[in-house]
């Protein structure tokens, strides 16, 4: 609500008002203190300038972290081949990461979006794993 | 500055001082006017409106805020307007009423005093009018302040100052229809 000042009446004369404002400030034992930036003052200046520069920083973190969440999540099968340099190891690595993840998976894999789950479970196939897993399949019948 | 700042600034001990400037820069005018339309002369509201402000300034830890914080500045200028014209009327060993009439009648002799015609009858037909209709007129034509808002600080029913009103305004018309 914003505070009204103005009055129907007409002013009062400026020695009045100072000669009030003399006697009521005397009166209480204290002095006027007037300041053109009273509501940027004491109060909320110096934490108001701290948070603020806290929460732009607080802010930036959490959207890169949430850009790069979101990019993961959004990745498919393909672009991740793409990131690991769409060499032939990298399709590789891919291959066996779709065996990993099951038929469901590589039955429609170029279209699949990958979970954040199965992204990690890809990122953490490593050489090993793939020929382990080339390996049981030439074994089976 | 909002209301809800000034109270803040107000209510912390670092910065009381300077709310309590603030306060009687934005009201001194609206509290003097408003002193003046209950006890009818000047020398009377300066010395009402002085006690009002310290009144205030001791006062306001105590305000919870449940209403507006100017409502709570009419009431206590109305109560200590109301107190001021019961002592001075016992001092004098007048009635209130006549009291009211005699500041009335020196006005002329007051140099604060600058209304027009209209203004002075409309002034004179308040003095007419019991206290209460006149406060609850000239809170709603000279402060433009709404009903609703007179019946926090008359801590009264928002129906009792309608009917106050009525009757304020009925006699009124009546008085300055008078030859």
């Amino acid at each position: 609500m914003k505070l009204r000042k103005k009055s129907r009446k007409q002013p009062l004369p400026k020695s009045f008002i100072q000669d009030l404002e003399n006697r009521v400030f005397e009166e209480l034992g204290i002095a006027p203190e007037r300041s053109k930036t009273i509501a940027l003052t004491s109060i909320s200046k110096p934490w108001a300038v701290a948070a603020s520069f806290v929460l732009l920083i607080g802010g930036l973190w959490y959207y890169t972290n949430q850009a790069k969440t979101t990019s993961i999540e959004q990745l498919n099968v393909e672009q991740i081949a793409g990131y690991l340099g769409n060499d032939y190891e990298a399709e590789r690595y891919l291959d066996a990461t779709i065996n990993t993840l099951g038929n469901e998976m590589t039955l429609d894999w170029h279209e699949a979006e990958l979970t954040e789950e199965a992204v990690s479970q890809f990122l953490t196939v490593d050489s090993d794993t793939y020929w382990m897993t080339e390996i049981n399949e030439n074994e089976s019948p | 500055m909002t209301e809800v700042e000034l109270l803040t600034f107000l209510k912390n001990p670092k910065t009381k001082i300077r709310g309590f400037t603030y306060l009687f820069d934005t009201y001194n005018e609206r509290l003097y006017h408003h002193i003046r339309s209950i006890v009818h002369n000047h020398t009377y509201t300066d010395d009402v409106l002085q006690n009002c402000f310290i009144k205030v300034y001791h006062n306001i830890e105590s305000f919870e805020g449940k209403s507006a914080l100017y409502t709570w500045l009419y009431r206590i200028a109305t109560n200590e307007a109301l107190s001021f014209l019961r002592k001075e009327a016992k001092h004098q060993q007048l009635d209130v009423d006549d009291l009211r009439m005699a500041a009335l009648n020196n006005q002329e002799a007051d140099p604060y005093f600058d209304a027009s015609e209209a203004e002075k009858k409309l002034e004179v037909a308040l003095t007419q009018l019991p206290h209460r209709q006149a406060t609850v007129f000239s809170l709603h034509y000279n402060q433009e302040l709404k009903l609703r808002e007179i019946a926090e600080i008359l801590d009264t029913s928002l129906g009792n100052v309608k009917a106050l009103h009525h009757l304020a305004q009925k006699k009124i018309k009546k008085i300055l229809n008078q030859p």
